[in-house]
């Protein structure tokens, strides 16, 4: 399936804005799984973000970017996007479509920070940003491999909005 | 699950709340400046964004599983739904997964159910963690015993416990391991004398479970009908985030293994 395809699965089929793609998948978004855009295939379901997030948060992970239906319950819509430092989790559910651009719009300066600010992040650190609508939401830089969060300055408020400060004042 | 009479209203609450201009930040005044009102409503997670000069304004609306609260039968469907959860041990019971509509109360998405740690020995369930302490918010959404049930209610469970134990365990072998059925048997006795203690109050003839005597004994985590109106509740509008964050922060709570 092509760019063009990808566009019009988002557009026609579910009715939502085209999701940001980050640099340099911008042309490359191809069909990976059943309902699932990226730039590579997860090999996970979608619907299962712990095994995204125990990945992200346990080792190394190479550059990705993924998007679709998760269907389960309610359809979900998933954007999971690993980009450097950046570890980015968006779950919402496909009927809050309001809800859903929003958050793609939202996605595009913290991308736009990331990119303006990347050089100033050490080395080891890394953010790691929750936006789900069932799997609860936050936003904490993580050092090292396993990371760890603390509890305690876990804000569960706005998680992107927070990426966007994290990355905007180094 | 056909639980709940009545027709179900539509539930909904408004917000609007002025960022302070000291929290707006040189990246929300750009946008502020570009007129991206997508953008900021999804920085702010908000239904709706307003810029008068240069003041910024969100709103968020709630809106509740359906659920009415002034419903005594299906105030009544949700204990048949938290004993349940109880017995099999359910630890994702959010409003996503459960709705109320045309009267029926409808239960979805029960996969996380028949967990070996979904055990009231080891410590509030509310504070287990699915990704072993990474994400904090992603405790257990199941509630405790509940604190009053009526006499059907009662007598199911006794029934259940006393009579029909060995054919739940039979049954469940299909399906589950033999730790999965021993932790759903350690719920079960734990329930079974949780109804027959004095922390448990049943309906008399004439109460339900609106009545006063019930309504008294409630909290949000100890009913989904009392959740239901906390999450209603206009300061609470931060959604199921923030119910978990104050299941976490109360100091009712045990602290976290």
């Amino acid at each position: 399936m092509n760019p063009v395809d990808f566009a019009s699965y988002f557009r026609d089929n579910l009715e939502l804005d085209l999701p940001p793609i980050p640099s340099p998948y911008e042309n490359k978004i191809k069909l990976v799984a059943k309902s699932v855009f990226g730039s590579a295939n997860p090999e996970k379901l979608l619907y299962n973000l712990d095994d995204f997030l125990n990945e992200v948060v346990s080792k190394p992970v190479k550059d990705y970017v993924v998007m679709g239906i998760a269907e389960k319950g309610e359809d979900t819509v998933c954007y999971y996007a690993v980009k450097g430092p950046l570890a980015l989790f968006v779950q919402l559910p496909l009927s809050q479509k309001g809800r859903i651009n929003n958050a793609f719009a939202a996605i595009k300066p913290i991308f736009d920070a990331l990119e303006k600010n990347q050089g100033k992040i050490e080395k080891d650190k890394r953010l790691l940003v929750v936006f789900s609508h069932y799997r609860g939401s936050g936003c904490q830089w993580i050092t090292g491999h396993p990371g760890e969060i603390d509890d305690k300055k876990w804000d569960p408020n706005r998680p992107l909005l927070q990426a966007l400060n994290a990355l905007s004042q180094l | 699950m056909d639980m709940a009479e009545g027709k179900s209203p539509t539930v909904q609450t408004r917000e609007v709340k002025e960022v302070l201009q000291t929290d707006i930040t040189a990246e929300v005044r750009n946008l502020m400046k570009a007129n991206n009102l997508k953008a900021l409503a999804g920085l702010y997670d908000a239904d709706f964004i307003e810029m008068k000069d240069d003041r910024l304004f969100t709103g968020k609306t709630t809106f509740s599983s359906g659920f009415n609260p002034a419903n005594a039968k299906s105030a009544e469907g949700l204990v048949d739904l938290h004993i349940m959860d109880i017995i099999t041990g359910q630890c994702d019971r959010h409003p996503g997964n459960y709705k109320v509509k045309n009267g029926q109360l409808k239960a979805i998405d029960n996969d996380c159910s028949f967990g070996v740690n979904a055990l009231p020995e080891k410590g509030d369930v509310k504070k287990q963690r699915a990704l072993k302490g990474f994400i904090p918010n992603n405790g257990s959404l199941m509630l405790r015993m509940p604190p009053v049930i009526n006499q059907s209610q009662r007598e199911q469970i006794t029934n259940l416990y006393e009579k029909n134990r060995q054919a739940l365990q039979e049954g469940l072998q299909v399906h589950l391991t033999d730790k999965e059925i021993g932790a759903t048997m350690v719920r079960l006795e734990k329930l079974y004398r949780h109804i027959n203690s004095s922390d448990c109050y049943v309906l008399q003839k004439g109460e339900n479970f609106l009545s006063e005597n019930a309504v008294n004994r409630l909290d949000p985590n100890n009913s989904y009908w009392a959740r239901e109106l906390m999450v209603l509740n206009p300061d609470q509008t931060g959604g199921w985030n923030n119910l978990r964050k104050s299941y976490r922060q109360s100091a009712a709570l045990p602290n976290p293994e």
